[in-house]
């Protein structure tokens, strides 16, 4: 499942899905022009309460059909959580995209220690000290979608 | 401890005359279906093995558990590759599904139920693995693709099982510069998709190596990546090692996984300069080395050492003298 900041339109889906709040409707407007200029189907739901939320997007992801495509816009702290719920209900990597807004989390993978260490909107080549080994780590574009981490590289020798 | 390489059976990455390196599927098919070769450092580099396994298991050992039927597979063809290509040292006596195998050359028995994990010390992955030098790597298909699911790794070139582990083949090659804009990941990953049972293939890849080091594991690199500082062109050619990793794929019929293995060989530059025809090829192919590559195979701090050592052997070594 793919997470960023900008969505991409994948084209040729049965139908298309939006999951978001008022401030990530303007992050998703580009592919929601596309999916209503080329006509296809699409649904849009709004998130709501917490509590409401979580069952509420269970039951209408679990009616939806082979074919369909997710969006889904949130704040970066919730992506995890929902990524979690989605891919629980059957969504793949390949039927769904995560766009991020606001601080986000960004955890990081000890090359010596295997420690993650969350740092918020650290970006790739800056430098983080591991909170497990102390290790001086540099940030990579090395992603692992098992871990959710980056991996960081010995910074100095 | 020492486990480099004699110079008669070191396996030169380059063919003769070659004078240019650049990432390929540089692939062939391997004439006879051998997975394992046993050489003259079997004992010492599986003592170092076993005990990186012992003491650092989860960077050297991951699985996830749908690999344990490959497990199965890949410890059964080791063992026939063993006892077929190495009679002497090594011995199966087969009951049905009650295995014994014998490792004569450490005096080891280990009885067994095939299939039966729970009669094995560890995975069945992990098991055949501390009897044999190679790393031993499981992809397994599915969806198109190709997964990195299990994997028995001691000797790795920089890179971390631990972190890789569940990676799809592109995901894993990632870091490789070059390799997705010029389409490489996509064109090797359908050749491996292609990959039939019973025709394996190898390829060789190399790099060089500050010492002698065979564990260069990415969680270790703090410890040996300092050593690239210390290389001048006066000790190059004892303290620097061609690092070759001779890797050969082997499709799984029944699970259809791949295994892949790597066997770790390392020469010090001076045994390697003792080759007229190495020493002008490699020399060569340093020299002309992009920088990307470089960069990549972590040879920055200490390339133009390394090179001013070989001219110096080149210039000092008459044409086939040697």
């Amino acid at each position: 499942m793919k997470s960023n900041e900008e969505p991409s339109f994948v084209p040729g889906k049965k139908k298309y899905l939006f999951y978001t709040n008022q401030s990530g409707t303007s992050l998703l407007k580009p592919i929601l022009d596309e999916a209503i200029a080329q006509n296809y189907p699409l649904e849009i739901i709004f998130n709501k309460e917490k509590e409401q939320q979580l069952s509420d997007i269970t039951q209408w992801l679990s009616r939806q059909k082979m074919g369909s495509y997710l969006y889904v816009a949130l704040p970066w702290n919730e992506i995890d959580e929902m990524k979690s719920l989605i891919e629980s209900i059957g969504f793949t990597a390949e039927e769904s995209q995560f766009i991020g807004y606001g601080p986000q989390n960004i955890k990081v993978f000890c090359c010596r220690c295997h420690g993650i260490t969350e740092e918020i909107n650290i970006k790739v080549d800056q430098y983080l000290n591991c909170q497990h080994c102390q290790l001086l780590l540099v940030v990579s574009d090395h992603y692992s979608r098992q871990k959710n981490a980056f991996l960081g590289y010995v910074a100095k020798l | 401890m020492k486990w480099v390489d004699e110079q008669d059976t070191f396996p030169f990455p380059f063919k003769k005359h070659e004078q240019i390196y650049r990432y390929s599927n540089n692939s062939i098919p391997l004439e006879i279906s051998k997975c394992v070769k046993i050489t003259s450092t079997y004992k010492k580099e599986i003592k170092l093995k076993r005990e990186l396994l012992n003491q650092h298991p989860a960077r050297c050992f991951q699985s996830t558990p749908h690999t344990i039927k490959a497990q199965w597979e890949i410890l059964e063809l080791v063992i026939d590759s063993l006892v077929t290509y190495y009679p002497n040292q090594f011995e199966i006596i087969k009951n049905g599904s009650s295995w014994l195998f014998y490792n004569k050359l450490l005096d080891e028995k280990e009885h067994f139920i095939f299939g039966d994990e729970t009669s094995l010390p560890y995975e069945p992955l992990d098991f055949i693995g501390r009897h044999v030098q190679e790393d031993l790597i499981i992809m397994m298909q599915r969806d198109g693709n190709l997964f990195l699911d299990a994997g028995q790794l001691c000797f790795p070139a920089n890179w971390s099982l631990a972190f890789d582990i569940g990676m799809s083949f592109k995901e894993i090659h990632y870091p490789i510069p070059g390799f997705k804009e010029e389409g490489l990941d996509e064109r090797i990953l359908n050749f491996l998709l292609r990959l039939e049972a019973g025709n394996p293939w190898g390829r060789k890849n190399w790099s060089l190596m500050a010492g002698d080091r065979l564990d260069t594991s990415l969680e270790t690199f703090d410890q040996w990546g300092k050593s690239r500082k210390l290389v001048t062109k006066e000790n190059a050619g004892k303290f620097v090692h061609l690092r070759v990793e001779v890797q050969a794929l082997f499709r799984l019929p029944r699970s259809n996984g791949i295994l892949f293995t790597i066997h770790t060989h390392l020469l010090s530059l001076e045994k390697v300069a003792e080759n007229r025809e190495w020493v002008e090829s490699f020399y060569q192919i340093l020299t002309e080395l992009p920088p990307h590559i470089v960069d990549y195979k972590g040879l920055v701090l200490f390339k133009n050492e390394v090179v001013e050592y070989l001219k110096d052997r080149l210039e000092r070594v008459r044409p086939y003298e040697v």
